[in-house]
């Protein structure tokens, strides 16, 4: 009796604890939403970091890793910081602090703060330098305030050119490790930001006035459809638009039809411009005739 | 916490965790490596340019007929206001057999967006075949094509059915050229007018006279699922209901009331009328169901109810009533009960109709001088005014809802004729009768 309780318990116990194990509820894994790297810095931090002040705190630029919006090879830093004759112990953290901006340039705020024109007598900033260590540990906000009255005599055009020049921010950070993964505006090497409002707005236009929405369709029906469409280069389709959403209604074949005709017979479409065919090669276009009917 | 146990089919967590990251990793993949998508909202409704060559005639005999088919489907489509059938002048290829795939450029050099080929042979045992073929044209593919038999008098019809596919396929709503229309047809001088019920072809032909014009007729309409039609007649007496077989010529009076019965209409399901039924000065509604002759009131007021329509589902009736001092549309449940009037505007409100599509009740609007046919929603809102003229009357519906057929006078003319209009208010177009013609009512689709 004693044993047969005994197993029975056991059993028992190792019957739940199985079910345990196989029952447990998986959780509804939900789609991840891209990660996006965030910053967070108070809106005093931000004014003052633009306006460059010298209390302004100093950004941790650290923790920011430049994410490449192109998968490229890495092209070799052009350092835009001069070489600084490291004859002055003081000058070397000054060098040391320009070298390290070449992997921190995605930050075009800070550089007007950072680099500086090579020219300057290294002995006056040295000096300047020397006075200032000893009060904070910061030599980078310190030179900045200082340097242009300074070097005003010393101006280069072409070291200001580097600086105002915007492409630079943009190689470096195609040599940077890790891919950006956000989707901005769709498009998945995420560089959409390049096809422009007024080319979506002109093709929008462009097929509106070739749709011509079939007569069934009502303010009460609610339907839409989207279409996916692939171009060639020279904006007219590879092939056939796709039906990829639309809503359940009996007249929803009528619908794409009608918005397959319009496509077919407005292309080319040539208000796309060509160097921004990687944007405007796979598109959906979602036709819903709502407003059309005032509902 | 009931224990069932599945054996040798169970899922451990530990799979369960990796198929979930397969799929979450999967969803990741697939869903955010989207297009760029862009909103179209705006359009512009235009017919669709269709190219409709002339059908082939599968032996030199059957020619004639092809070209006849050709042109009813041409007017059809051209009368619906939604389609621009191109002139044939203008055609390039000359196809070769219905059979054939056309040369697209061809057809997409003169605009066409939609062609229709078709083939129309008398079979060896006596029957016609009729077959057609529609393409569209920029796609460069077959939207559809069907095979039709028939007997070789029906030809009209079946250029109606084929007519109706068309329709169908290319608006995504369904036709309505496969239909008849029975009014009344008016001879004669103004002072002694010969009225008589006729019914036709929705686009004029095959007329054909169902009373002998000794009595006078009023209000025909049709039974939405037998060939049967109920309208009113003055006899020797009071007006009284009729029930009328089209193909068997029977008559059949509809109650034995006392006093005068008008403004028949059938039920959804056919199996009863509702009528207008005179008590003293008064007149209100009563149904009758035709199997067992037994009547049941719906109204009670010291009033005039009359013209009423069932809404398609059968669960609302409107009609046109006086009982606040001047004729105004009013909505009650099937059953009878409690009438809301929907109708607010300037003016006498009457003959109302329920659209087959749910959406819209046509009403006729009579101001100081003019009449109007106009729709509105079955709430009463969105009032519009289509026709505006001297004298408009008597709306109908087609079967899908979109098309209005009226009757019209002019000021000094003779006599009424019957004219449709799309429910936007566009493409008027006159309906062809053999004389004057007044009281249209719309069958239902025939096929």
């Amino acid at each position: 009796m004693r044993g047969s309780l005994t197993i029975s318990a056991v059993a028992h116990l190792i019957a739940l604890a199985l079910c345990v194990v196989a029952f447990a509820a998986a959780p509804m894994e939900a789609p991840m939403p891209p990660t996006m790297t965030v910053n967070t810095i108070s809106v005093k931090e931000f004014t003052e970091l633009t306006k460059g002040i010298k209390d302004a705190p100093k950004l941790k630029v650290d923790e920011i890793k430049p994410q490449a919006d192109k998968v490229d090879t890495p092209k070799p830093v052009d350092e835009v910081a001069p070489k600084i004759v490291d004859k002055k112990p003081e000058i070397k953290t000054d060098t040391a602090a320009q070298q390290q901006q070449p992997k921190q340039d995605p930050k075009p705020a800070d550089k007007p703060a950072k680099a500086k024109p090579p020219d300057y007598k290294p002995d006056k900033i040295a000096e300047l330098l020397k006075k200032d260590a000893a009060k904070q540990p910061k030599p980078d906000a310190k030179a900045s305030p200082d340097t242009p009255p300074r070097d005003a005599a010393k101006f280069n055009a072409d070291q200001v050119a580097a600086l105002l020049d915007k492409r630079d921010p943009q190689r470096q950070m195609a040599a940077a490790e890790t891919l950006n993964n956000q989707p901005s505006l769709g498009a998945a090497n995420g560089g959409a930001a390049q096809l422009s409002q007024s080319e979506i707005d002109a093709l929008r236009a462009r097929i509106s006035s070739c749709w011509s929405p079939p007569a069934g369709i009502t303010a009460s029906t609610k339907i839409y459809v989207v279409l996916r469409v692939l171009f060639k280069p020279d904006a007219s389709m590879s092939h056939e638009p796709v039906l990829v959403e639309g809503s359940a209604s009996a007249l929803g074949p009528a619908l794409a039809e009608s918005a397959k005709r319009a496509l077919l017979m407005c292309q080319p479409f040539t208000m796309l411009k060509p160097e921004h065919y990687e944007q405007w090669k796979d598109l959906e276009l979602k036709f819903d005739p709502q407003e059309l009917l005032g509902g | 916490m009931t224990l069932v146990r599945r054996p040798a089919l169970t899922v451990t967590r530990r799979d369960a965790l990796v198929l979930g990251a397969a799929a979450g990793g999967l969803m990741l993949s697939s869903r955010y490596a989207s297009a760029v998508r862009i909103d179209i909202t705006e359009g512009n409704f235009q017919p669709l340019p269709i190219a409709i060559p002339n059908f082939f005639g599968g032996a030199d005999s059957d020619n004639d007929t092809a070209v006849g088919v050709t042109q009813i489907i041409t007017a059809n489509l051209k009368g619906s206001g939604l389609f621009l059938p191109i002139d044939p002048a203008a055609f390039l290829e000359k196809l070769a057999g219905v059979d054939n795939v056309p040369n697209f450029p061809n057809w997409r050099t003169i605009s066409a967006q939609a062609l229709v080929t078709g083939r129309i042979t008398r079979q060896s045992d006596g029957r016609l075949k009729a077959e057609f073929r529609l393409w569209d044209v920029l796609a460069g593919q077959q939207l559809d094509g069907k095979q039709y038999f028939t007997t070789p008098d029906n030809w009209r019809r079946i250029a109606h059915i084929i007519s109706d596919a068309i329709y169908e396929r290319l608006t995504g709503e369904k036709g309505y050229f496969d239909t008849r229309v029975v009014f009344v047809d008016e001879t004669g001088p103004k002072d002694r007018r010969v009225k008589r019920l006729a019914i036709m072809d929705q686009d004029g032909a095959n007329v054909r006279y169902l009373t002998r014009g000794d009595e006078l007729v009023l209000t025909p309409r049709f039974s939405p699922s037998t060939q049967e039609i109920t309208y009113m007649a003055y006899g020797q007496g009071d007006p009284r209901v009729y029930l009328l077989n089209i193909e068997t010529g029977q008559r059949e009076i509809v109650g034995n009331f006392p006093g005068m019965s008008f403004a028949p209409r059938f039920s959804p399901d056919g199996q009863s009328v509702i009528m207008s039924l005179q008590e003293g000065s008064n007149a209100n509604l009563f149904i009758m169901d035709l199997r067992s002759k037994s009547t049941t009131r719906l109204t009670n007021t010291p009033a005039i109810d009359t013209a009423p329509s069932y809404a398609p589902d059968g669960s609302q009736i409107c009609f046109e009533s006086d009982r606040g001092g001047r004729q105004q549309i009013y909505v009650m449940p099937a059953a009878g009960g409690a009438a809301q009037r929907i109708s607010f505007g300037d003016g006498a409100y009457s003959t109302p109709v329920w659209s087959p599509r749910g959406n819209y009740i046509a009403f006729t609007k009579q101001t100081a001088n003019t009449f109007a046919i106009g729709v509105m929603k079955p709430d009463g809102s969105g009032e519009r005014i289509l026709t505006e003229g001297f004298h408009n009357e008597g709306p109908t519906f087609a079967p899908n809802g979109r098309v209005i057929m009226y009757f019209s006078d002019n000021v000094g003319s003779p006599g009424p004729s019957l004219f449709t209009i799309d429910t936007a208010g566009r493409n008027q177009q006159r309906v062809p009768t053999p004389s004057y013609a007044s009281d249209p009512a719309w069958s239902p689709l025939l096929s």
